[in-house]
């Protein structure tokens, strides 16, 4: 017999209510941030977690002129290969997803059309400087990752990434103790210039802090 | 939570400010205040000025505004409230500075206006972030500080 502890019923259940608090089409979240800091890691981490609690996910990727995010994606088998849209940014990431983001909002309007129960689109912006921000016309929420061993001295530099951003995200904690980086220092500079705004610790290599990322995404335009 | 997924119209219509006016004498009139660039938003979470937490999501065709009604019953409205800018006024010295200074302002990407040989910043972080940006303008005597208005 099944009841409501059986985890399917639960998704569809949750599913059915999500749909109902979606309307006006799915959440937008942009992740943006240095090359190589670990974004398109931390999509693999979180397509799990949309999955499990019943929420239709797609994502669109920016590469600047390959589309070797949406392949990486695509042949993860986190989620069915058409939900992997690539835009090509050519050769300025922060363009089209600030001064002129209508390839983006193209991709996510198809994506929407094609999916009509899709309740989340993740845009990973191809990897810039600390100055890249998203426009609030792409996406509702929009978060920065930088990962310790950029230097621990990122935060401090406040570029409009880490001040500006609904969720600063430090990554790649494990690596810490190699490159000498002080993460608590990381955490009290980046609070400081936040203005009371969040930021999460992760690894994504044993997913610890994601679930913490995600919360903030549910919470603040999933809602429940 | 109160979920709001339509704009019901703006507090001077002549449909909804008879209802507005006579809830804010009853003080059942609720603000989400909003800065200019959370104006931008479709899908968000907020709270009022009362505390109530509200859900917002809006079609994207959907632009919020100052005065925008998002809720409108017998004993509550809510209703958006923009927040007044805060500027940054700036007085080149010269000529050569002037242009060096609107030039660096574009790139990077700050809202401005022109008025009365000053450069105004709108400010979107707290204030020290550009004033760090701008040292070497101030230190190079080459801007001063100006009144707003
Ligand atoms: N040790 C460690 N490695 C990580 C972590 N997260 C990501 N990586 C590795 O860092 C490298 C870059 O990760 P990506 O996810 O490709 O980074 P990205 O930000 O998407 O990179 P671009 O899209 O090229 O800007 C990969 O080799 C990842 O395996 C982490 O938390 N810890
Ligand atoms: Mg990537």
């Amino acid at each position: 017999m099944r009841t409501c502890q059986d985890p399917s019923i639960n998704s569809t259940l949750h599913a059915a209510m999500n749909r109902q608090t979606l309307s006006n089409g799915p959440a937008r979240v942009g992740i943006g941030g240095p090359v190589g800091s670990g974004k398109t890691a931390l999509i693999e981490q979180l397509i799990p977690i949309f999955s499990n609690r019943g929420n239709e996910i797609a994502v669109i990727t920016n590469d600047l002129v390959t589309r070797e995010d949406a392949k990486r994606l695509q042949q993860s088998g986190l989620l069915a290969s058409e939900r992997v849209v690539a835009v090509e940014a050519g050769a300025c990431p922060h363009t089209v997803i600030r001064e002129d983001p209508t390839l983006n909002m193209q991709a996510a309007e198809l994506l929407e059309r094609k999916f009509e129960n899709l309740e989340v689109v993740l845009i990973e912006s191809g990897g810039d400087n600390l100055a890249s921000t998203f426009s609030l016309d792409l996406v509702d929420y929009w978060m920065f990752v930088i990962d310790t061993s950029e230097g621990d001295d990122i935060p401090r530099k406040r570029g409009p990434g880490i001040v500006q951003s609904d969720l600063l995200v430090i990554n790649k904690v494990d690596l810490a103790p190699y490159v000498g980086a002080d993460i608590n220092l990381m955490v009290k500079e980046g609070q400081e210039v936040r203005d009371g705004k969040p930021l999460a610790l992760t690894n994504c290599k044993t997913g610890a802090g994601i679930q913490e990322v995600a919360d903030h995404i549910i919470n603040n335009v999933l809602f429940s | 939570m109160i979920q709001i997924t339509d704009v019901l119209g703006h507090s001077h219509d002549s449909k909804l400010s008879s209802r507005l006016h006579d809830l804010s004498h009853q003080n059942k009139v609720e603000y989400i205040v909003l800065d200019h660039p959370n104006l931008q938003r479709r899908r968000f979470r907020v709270k009022t000025d009362r505390g109530t937490d509200c859900a917002i999501s809006i079609s994207r065709e959907t632009r919020l505004t100052n005065g925008a009604v998002l809720l409108l019953e017998s004993d509550r409205a809510i209703v958006v409230k923009m927040s007044k800018d805060r500027w940054l006024s700036l007085k080149p010295n010269d000529i050569p500075s002037a242009i060096e200074l609107g030039y660096f302002a574009g790139n990077m990407h700050w809202r401005v206006k022109f008025k009365d040989e000053c450069l105004h910043i709108a400010l979107e972080s707290p204030e020290d972030i550009y004033l760090d940006r701008l040292k070497d303008f101030f230190i190079q005597g080459k801007i001063v500080r100006a009144n707003h208005d």
